[in-house]
């Protein structure tokens, strides 16, 4: 059984542009969030831009431009490729393209929130391929289908207006293998 | 200063290209709900295969200007403005008043998009 917590992200240091403060003030932009194990001291995006951040740089510089465009402009559905199934929210990034083998997993809970996981080398044509990438998107899915019930069903999660999520945000996860 | 935030410091013509790509991401989205198209309408009024317009939409397309040119001609819009040529496009007094209800849109979560008002159509 593996415990995570659902936590707030900042990748960037506050002194984004002008621009970037207003749209989000306005309220386009997504708020970041990542997931930890908890007897771990270091998210599993960090631990994702740690293993690659020296051998894909131009890659990783793709995700984080994204990134940071998303907390401006929000995580609409276009930018992302699906990733799981139909009945959860987890989605790639960066959509495919010759270029790019770096992908990075995330929960896309709606246009405002952003979950953000683990990633890897794409070099198979499925995740379901590569140990790794799949040990990623079950977690995900996992988390997905227990942060749905604890919003929906058991309202121990709340979503502000201002589209953070509050509550108890620990979850007790099976072992993927 | 945090690891990406170095990186694209030293990277910022990646970002650019990004910022720019999702900048006409968001912009055929927009015209897609104006014209209340699918992305499979749009694909098919493009001879294009609808994966190939997701890699467009996905903000990291690098959109040849023969793309562009098609895309414009499918909407009947112009996708992207050329500043010297502003002034064709639309006049300084429809500029101005654009850019006031622009600054003062309280309504982001309707309407994410103000730019393209429909008295801006196409120079052709």
């Amino acid at each position: 059984m593996n415990q995570i917590i659902i936590e707030p992200y900042e990748p960037f240091d506050s002194n984004d542009s002008e621009s970037g403060r207003r749209r989000r003030r306005k309220g386009f932009g997504a708020n970041l969030y990542t997931i930890r194990f908890i007897d771990e001291e270091i998210s599993e995006t960090d631990k994702f831009i740690d293993d690659y951040i020296d051998d894909y740089e131009e890659d990783m510089a793709i995700i984080a431009a994204k990134m940071k465009n998303i907390q401006i402009r929000g995580a609409k559905e276009i930018y992302f490729r699906a990733a799981g199934s139909i009945m959860d929210a987890v989605m790639e990034l960066p959509e495919k393209e010759q270029y790019s083998k770096l992908r990075l997993y995330c929960l896309r809970w709606t246009e405002r929130i952003l979950i953000l996981g683990n990633g890897g080398v794409k070099e198979v044509r499925t995740y379901q391929e590569d140990d790794l990438l799949y040990g990623h998107v079950k977690l995900l899915q996992k988390l997905s289908e227990l942060l749905q019930e604890r919003i929906v069903v058991d309202r121990e999660i709340q979503i502000t207006e201002d589209d953070k999520l509050i509550g108890n945000l620990e979850f007790e996860i099976d072992d993927i293998f | 200063m945090k690891k990406l935030e170095k990186l694209l410091n030293k990277h910022t013509e990646t970002e650019k290209f990004v910022t720019k790509s999702m900048d006409i991401a968001d912009q055929i989205s927009q015209f897609l709900v104006e014209k209340n198209w699918t992305q499979k309408e749009f694909a098919r009024r493009m001879g294009k295969q609808e994966s190939e317009i997701s890699k467009w939409l996905s903000g990291q397309h690098n959109f040849t200007i023969k793309t562009i040119t098609n895309i414009e001609t499918v909407f009947g819009k112009n996708l992207i403005w050329i500043p010297q040529y502003l002034a064709e496009y639309v006049s300084v007094e429809d500029l101005t008043r654009i850019l006031k209800e622009m600054k003062s849109s309280k309504k982001p979560r309707k309407t994410n998009h103000k730019i393209q008002p429909s008295i801006i159509e196409n120079r052709a």
